[in-house]
């Protein structure tokens, strides 16, 4: 038989007397204690630390070092904090009880010791010793995991308006405990200014209601460093149904918040080339794409993908592999982050960073850019050719040069798809089509697309061999007086003539040359020419003419037109009244001030003006009474149906009108049969340009009507 | 004066029984031999006690005389010597204060009260032949 293994509880005992150290220890082994004695100061406080008793006597009068002094030197070794001690003292001496609890005793028993008590007053005295040490040590634990979870508590006397902040809440604030007194005041300005106002509204529903849960604030340490932390509340009601004790807890989340972000970050981001992934993509492009519905705009997802990535890895090995892929990414970024910047018009507020193009990187040596604000289907296409350019630079991978191409396959939001899903299969459809194409080219998920923006692409080359190669022409057309069937001018009228092609028509290449701004070069290549012409023709003899040039807008609007004239009439030495130049109204319209200034250098050097396809657009009539012009030209579209339709003979019969009293001479252009050439002869219009009287021609052949012309008029003068 | 006479200045009894009672108490079945125990080591330990007051009275040293008067009032207090607990309480007192001698009871006075209850506490404790 065999009883449960109990701790035996330890006393030491101090008295210099021997006969009661015997009682003491006979009183206390009796109830369970084992017993080690100490006959002086200096024994007890070396026997202490060996014997680490539950609970020590200490006789107070001992030779060498007294009870006090013992009590107080053993408060202070290791151990000795906690440790019950009973002093002894006799009944008669009240000083001594004071001096006792002074240096810090647990207790005191009077002598003489009532033997019968002593026992039960030990074991009594252990046992509340043990439930302090418990709830110290629970105070402890519950501190130590505030600590570890960064939980702070608190609570809050509404009637006392008494705050306690526990250790860890200090720590969270970054206060220490004894230098701020705790209160809602001090909390509040520790709080982020910009979470304040939202804290307030916190500890204001809290009072109201008796609880608040997982508000999240930031708070500013004195030493600057911000740290996240969450709030919690509960309230205690009175009888009266009000809030009178609130506590709560603080949680510096900070931590958890960077975690988030890291794993945001690893989330949302390739970690090869720190491109944001598919994730990434998707989710911005679903939100592109509902913007895109609301404001009906246009998106464009380009899928890209290296050629032959597989072979670079194979030959070179992975890390090259990778380091090329990295290369890549950062190269596609710039591009596309320029592309970005020079896109934008000055003056433009930037874009929200929601709203700016983005690339990503898919998987393996597969990209992909949505690109926002797509003003037209075809500037997807310019930005797939800007990132092929790119890409055909070379890349250095250590000390290797590597030559890289791609394919790019393009989807166009609403045209090829309505969501995310669709539009990616859709732009990676078109890439692979586009290496079946041969690798190193864009193609669009729409064939259409493809067959327009090869036309305009290849168009826009061969316009600029165009130039170098001389393909241009002009054609010149008669304007004649009608009183006299004279040639008195021409229009100058371009060609071209491709060789593969033939004569390329001027609507199928004057826009693309206004798009791509070529037609400020081949504008001046028509001026130079025709005033070449002209001059060549007064060399030979011939009567004088006007030549009229037109004039694109752009090249009147970037403002170089005039220094074009004046290079022209320098080079041709041809007289400036023999050079006249033709405006659509619209061009003049467009910025009065400027275009006037423009019209007087014009008109100052001696230039002839008119204004083209007269009555198509919106002149305001007072404008036109400012403007130092020479000529106003009929559109074709009146003289059309002249003289049977109403309007339009009531609108050319004004024109002339007009003309007239403005005193500029007065232009029909179409006329193309004897019964508009009546007309317009009858309502006062004195010169007419049509097929009735000559088609365009080559200078060769007009230059031969010139020349019978003076013959004519050498006859009859 | 004669010894009985200064002892006679306390009202004290000179043994109280109940003292030596609780301690038989605490020795259950023991057959006496704490008793005997804590007796003996008293006996022992008065003797010098004595010395050390007459040496320490003679020369004046008050905190000797307070600390041997004290050690003997309480070991004799615990053995129910109630009179000569009284009378060290008295010594120890008045030396606490400074004050030696005069009407205190003196070394003599507290070895003849030892004297006088020695017997009857050996009786007690079974010691005597």
């Amino acid at each position: 038989m065999s009883t449960p293994a109990v701790r035996v509880s330890a006393a030491l005992i101090v008295d210099d007397d021997p006969a009661m150290r015997l009682l003491i220890r006979q009183t206390l082994e009796r109830v369970g204690f084992a017993c080690e004695e100490a006959e002086n100061g200096n024994q007890a406080l070396q026997r202490f630390t060996a014997a680490q008793p539950d609970i020590v006597l200490l006789d107070v009068m001992m030779p060498e070092l007294d009870g006090y002094e013992t009590c107080a030197r053993l408060r202070a070794m290791p151990g000795g904090a906690t440790v019950p001690v009973v002093m002894l003292t006799g009944l008669d001496d009240d000083e001594s009880i004071d001096r006792a609890y002074q240096v810090g005793a647990t207790d005191f028993i009077s002598k003489p010791i009532t033997w019968g008590v002593l026992g039960y007053r030990v074991r009594y005295l252990l046992r509340a010793s043990h439930a302090l040490r418990d709830v110290a040590k629970h105070q402890a634990s519950l501190e130590t995991a505030q600590r570890i979870a960064h939980l702070g508590s608190w609570d809050w006397n509404l009637q006392r308006n008494e705050v306690y902040w526990s250790p860890e809440t200090f720590r969270i604030l970054g206060l220490a405990p004894d230098a701020v007194a705790p209160s809602v005041d001090r909390f509040l300005a520790q709080v982020h200014p910009q979470d304040r106002a939202a804290a307030e509204q916190a500890i204001s529903d809290l009072v109201r209601t008796g609880e608040f849960s997982g508000r999240l604030v930031r708070l500013v340490r004195p030493d600057g460093n911000v740290r996240h932390v969450q709030l919690q509340g509960l309230g205690s009601f009175d009888a009266r149904g009000a809030v009178h004790q609130l506590a709560g807890t603080i949680q510096d989340v900070t931590e958890l918040k960077e975690a988030e972000q890291r794993i945001r970050h690893l989330a949302y981001y390739d970690g090869a080339t720190g491109l944001p992934n598919r994730q990434f993509f998707t989710e911005r492009l679903a939100q592109a794409l509902a913007l895109a519905k609301r404001h009906r705009g246009q998106l464009g997802v380009l899928a890209l993908d290296l050629d032959q990535f597989k072979r670079i890895n194979d030959t070179l090995g992975h890390t090259a592999g990778n380091e090329l892929l990295a290369a890549v990414a950062r190269r596609l970024a710039d591009a596309v982050r320029e592309a970005d910047s020079l896109g934008r018009p000055d003056g433009e507020s930037p874009v929200p960073v929601e709203a700016s193009d983005l690339i990503a990187r898919l998987e393996g040596d597969e990209f992909c850019l949505l690109i926002t604000d797509l003003a037209q289907y075809h500037d997807a296409a310019k930005v797939a050719r800007r990132l092929l350019q790119e890409l055909r630079k070379p890349f250095r991978i250590g000390n290797r040069e590597m030559f890289v191409t791609a394919s790019i396959g393009l989807a166009l939001y609403p045209l090829d798809g309505e969501d995310a899903d669709s539009l990616l299969k859709n732009a990676g459809a078109a890439m692979h089509f586009a290496k079946e194409q041969g690798r190193d080219n864009y193609q669009f998920y729409s064939r259409a697309m493809n067959a327009t923006a090869l036309e305009k692409l290849s168009m826009e080359s061969q316009l600029r061999k165009a130039l170098e190669r001389g393909e241009f022409l002009l054609n010149y057309q008669p304007k004649i007086r009608v009183s006299t069937g004279q040639i008195v001018g021409l229009e100058a009228l371009i060609r071209w003539r491709h060789p593969e092609l033939g004569l390329v028509r001027p609507n199928q290449f004057i826009p693309v040359a206004e798009e791509t701004g070529l037609i400020v070069r081949i504008g001046d290549w028509v001026l130079r020419t025709a005033c070449l012409q002209n001059q060549a023709w007064r060399n030979a003899g011939y009567p004088p003419v006007h030549v009229a040039v037109n004039i694109a807008s752009p090249h009147f609007r970037q403002g170089g037109l005039v220094a074009s004239v004046a290079a022209a009439l320098k080079e041709s030495a041809l007289d400036p009244a023999l050079l006249e130049v033709e405006l659509t109204e619209s061009m003049l319209m467009h910025s009065v001030d400027t275009t006037l200034d423009t019209l007087f250098q014009l008109k100052d050097m001696g230039v002839r003006l008119a204004i083209d396809d007269f009555g198509t657009g919106y002149s305001s009539l007072s404008y036109l009474k400012r403007f130092p012009l020479d000529t106003l030209k009929i559109d074709r579209s009146f003289v059309k149906d002249l003289p049977h339709d109403a309007e339009d003979a009531a609108i050319t019969r004004a024109i002339i009108a007009m003309a007239h009293s403005l005193k500029l001479a007065v232009v029909a252009e179409g006329v193309e049969s004897a019964e508009q050439l009546a007309f317009l002869q009858q309502h006062g219009c004195e010169v007419v340009q049509g097929y009735l009287f000559s088609q365009p021609l080559a200078a060769e052949d007009l230059g031969a009507l010139l020349a019978a012309q003076q013959e004519q008029s050498a006859a009859a003068g | 004066m004669s010894p009985s006479s200064r002892a006679s200045n306390s009202s004290a009894a000179a043994l109280d029984r109940a003292a030596l009672d609780a301690i038989r108490a605490l020795d259950e079945g023991g057959a006496a031999g704490l008793l005997q125990q804590v007796v003996q080591l008293y006996l022992e330990s008065v003797p010098p006690l004595i010395a050390e007051l007459r040496r320490a009275g003679a020369a004046g040293d008050a905190s000797a005389v307070r600390n041997a008067a004290h050690s003997l009032k309480s070991s004799s207090a615990n053995l129910g010597a109630a009179r000569l607990a009284e009378m060290c309480r008295a010594i120890e007192h008045a030396a606490r204060a400074g004050r030696l001698g005069g009407e205190l009871p003196s070394a003599d006075e507290i070895e003849g009260e030892f004297h006088a209850l020695r017997p009857v506490l050996e009786r007690e404790a079974g010691l005597a032949l």
